[in-house]
C-alpha cells in the first residue's frame, strides 16, 4: 500500500509530511538500530520508539520510506528535520508496538 | 490464550520455565526494546516481546511484574539471562521470528 | 563481580553525601576588600594559621589569594601591593546548599586546597577545605558506632521497620544494573506492600539505579524506608547536568549510541522518576555530580500529614 494510506487513519497523525509516497510491502518493528540495519527490508515501514535523529540515518541507509512513532514518543527536533531531508514520512500514534504492528499487518492485507 | 498456545504459534523453545508456566494466561502484551519505554506503561504487562536479549530485559520483567518475556529475531540467550529469569521466576522464550511477525501472530490468536 | 561492600562504609559514605556543604564549612570566614595589601593578607594568614584568603567586593567574592601567592609576592618585594595584583580572579566556588558530595568531586577534580561557599546572592558565606570534609567523616563514623553499640539485633520478622539499605553502582555496570530495585521490590512485597504503589517504587528505584550505570560516573543508590514511605537518594559524582528542566524534558537524552544498544537512553528516565514519586527533588552542577530524591509513601492518604 502506499505511504499516503497512512494518513486516513485516525489514531496515525503525520508529523513530517515531506516525502516521497512509496509503497510499502511489510513492516520491521524495532527499537535497537543495530538490528534495523543488518535485517530491515527496503520497503518496510519502521514501528519503533527510537524518535532521534540516528533512526533516520539509518532508515535512510536501508531505503526505509517512512516511520511510525508508538506510544506517542515525542520526536526530537533534530528528527523531523533529518527526515525532511531524506525525505521520509514520519507517524505519531498513541496505540503500543505491538498493537500497531498487527493493525499494519491487516492493513496489508486488505489491500 | 495462553502461554503454551503462543509459542507454539511462534514456534518458540522454553529457555527458563516455571511450574505450570503453559497455563498462564496473557491478555497484555508490550513489544519493546527499550526498557524506559517497558516502565512507563500503567499497564500490568504480562508478556514482554523484545529483540534485547539482555539481562535488562529480564529485570524490566521483573519490576514491572511480567510473567514471561519472549526473545525475537533468534538472538541467543545468555546463561545470566537464565540465572535471572529463574531467580526473579519469569518465564523466558526464544523464538526465530522478527519482532513484527511475532506480533502480528499473535496478535491473530488474541484476535480469536 | 567485585565484593559488594558493608553497609556500614557505604552507610558513612551516603550520610556524607547526604550532608550539604552549609553543615560542614567554616561559617567564620575572614575575606579582605580589594583595597588590602598582600601584607594584610599575611597577616591575616598567620594569625588565623589559614592558607586562602578571599577577596570580596560588596560581599562578592572577586578572587582569592594564596600562600602561594604570597610567598611569590615576599620573594619580588611586593608586599605593599594591591591584592588586586596577585590575586587569582577566576575563582572556582561552591553553594552553601549543595549537597557534600559535590565538593569532594571539586576537591578531586581540581587541585585548590580550599573553596569559598557563596549563598543564593553569591555572597560569601563560609569555606571549605578538605580538613572540613574530614572532621565531618571523623563525626559520622563516631556516631554510626555510638549507634551499633546501642542497637539490638534486629528481628527478621516481616514487618517493616526502620531500615536504610545502601547500594554501590558503577558505571556501564549493565550486568549488575537493576539488581539492587530487585532486591527492594521483594523486601517490600515481603512486607506487604503490593499493586500500584510497589510498582511506583519499583519503576523509581529502577530508574535512577540504570541512570547511575548509564549516565554517571558511578555512584551511591540509597534507600530510607519506614512504615509511611520510602526515600530513594541517588548520589553521583559525575559528570552532572547542564540543564536539569532539560533532563525532565521526555525524550531527550544525552546517551551515545552504544548505550542504546544496551535498550537506554529513551529519555524517559528522570521524567518517568517524578512522575511516579509524591515527591521528587533533583541538584546538580556540572563537573561535580547529581542528587536525586524520590519520596513515595505507602498510603496514599498520610501523604498529607508529613
Amino acid at each position: 500500500m502506499k505511504i499516503s494510506t497512512l494518513e486516513n487513519i485516525e489514531h496515525f497523525t503525520l508529523l513530517q509530511n515531506s516525502y516521497t509516497d512509496k509503497t510499502i510491502q511489510t513492516g520491521y518493528t524495532s527499537d535497537l538500530l543495530s538490528d534495523v540495519m543488518a535485517h530491515a527490508a527496503e520497503d518496510a515501514v519502521l514501528i519503533t520508539i527510537q524518535a532521534h535523529k540516528n533512526t533516520i540515518a539509518v532508515a535512510s541507509l536501508v531505503g526505509i520510506p517512512a516511520l511510525i512513532i508508538c506510544n506517542n514518543f515525542p520526536p526530537t527536533s533534530d528528527m523531523l528535520d533529518a527526515a525532511k531531508k531524506e525525505g521520509i514520512a514520519v507517524f505519531q500514534t498513541p496505540e503500543n508496538q505491538f498493537k500497531t504492528s498487527h493493525f499494519i499487518a491487516q492493513l496489508l492485507e486488505s489491500e | 490464550m495462553n502461554l503454551k498456545q503462543i509459542a507454539e504459534e511462534v514456534t518458540a523453545h522454553v529457555v527458563c520455565d516455571k511450574m505450570n508456566w503453559e497455563e498462564i494466561q496473557i491478555e497484555t502484551i508490550f513489544a519493546s526494546d527499550l526498557m524506559s519505554d517497558v516502565l512507563m506503561s500503567d499497564r500490568d504487562e504480562m508478556l514482554i516481546i523484545t529483540s534485547l536479549s539482555t539481562e535488562q530485559s529480564v529485570r524490566a520483567a521483573g519490576i514491572v511484574g511480567a510473567e514471561a518475556v519472549l526473545i525475537a529475531n533468534n538472538k541467543t540467550v545468555s546463561d545470566g539471562m537464565i540465572a535471572l529469569a529463574k531467580e526473579l521466576e519469569v518465564v523466558l522464550l526464544c523464538t526465530p521470528l522478527p519482532k513484527y511477525e511475532t506480533c502480528i501472530k499473535i496478535g491473530t490468536i488474541q484476535a480469536q | 563481580m567485585s565484593t559488594p561492600k558493608p553497609q556500614t562504609s557505604l552507610r558513612v559514605q551516603e550520610l556524607i553525601y547526604g550532608l550539604k556543604i552549609s553543615e560542614v564549612m567554616t561559617k567564620k570566614v575572614h575575606a579582605v576588600s580589594r583595597r588590602c595589601s598582600m601584607r594584610d593578607v599575611q597577616t591575616i594568614m598567620k594569625s588565623h594559621s589559614i592558607t586562602g584568603v578571599p577577596v570580596v567586593d560588596t560581599r562578592r567574592v572577586v578572587g582569592i589569594v594564596s600562600m602561594n601567592d604570597i610567598m611569590n609576592a615576599l620573594e619580588q618585594g611586593c608586599m605593599d601591593d594591591s591584592v588586586t595584583k596577585w590575586m587569582v580572579s577566576e575563582v572556582q566556588t561552591l553553594a552553601e546548599e549543595m549537597p557534600l558530595s559535590f565538593a569532594i568531586s571539586a576537591f578531586s577534580k581540581f587541585s585548590f586546597r580550599r573553596f569559598p561557599v557563596v549563598n543564593r546572592k553569591n555572597e560569601l558565606a563560609g569555606i571549605i577545605t578538605s580538613r572540613n570534609i574530614n572532621l565531618a567523616l571523623i563525626r559520622e563514623l563516631s556516631r554510626q558506632l555510638h549507634e551499633m553499640e546501642h542497637q539490638h539485633e534486629l528481628p527478621d520478622d516481616k514487618t517493616l521497620y526502620d531500615v536504610v539499605k545502601i547500594y554501590s553502582l558503577h558505571r556501564y555496570d549493565f550486568e549488575n544494573g537493576g539488581k539492587a530495585s530487585s532486591e527492594i521490590k521483594k523486601f517490600l512485597k515481603e512486607r506487604g506492600i503490593t499493586g500500584k504503589i510497589l510498582r511506583r517504587v519499583a519503576v523509581a528505584s529502577y530508574e535512577l539505579e540504570i541512570n547511575l550505570v548509564a549516565h554517571s560516573i558511578g555512584g551511591i543508590l540509597s534507600f530510607d524506608i519506614n512504615k509511611e514511605r520510602i526515600k530513594i537518594s541517588s548520589h553521583d559524582r559525575g559528570p552532572g547536568i547542564e540543564n536539569i528542566k532539560q533532563a525532565l524534558t521526555e525524550g531527550f537524552s544525552t546517551a551515545n549510541e552504544w548505550i542504546r544498544s544496551q535498550g537506554f537512553g529513551a529519555g524517559m528516565g528522570l521524567p518517568n522518576v517524578k512522575r511516579v514519586s509524591d515527591q521528587f527533588a533533583i541538584q546538580s552542577a556540572l563537573g561535580m555530580g547529581t542528587m536525586i530524591q524520590s519520596t513515595i509513601y505507602f498510603n496514599p492518604e498520610r501523604k498529607n500529614e508529613d
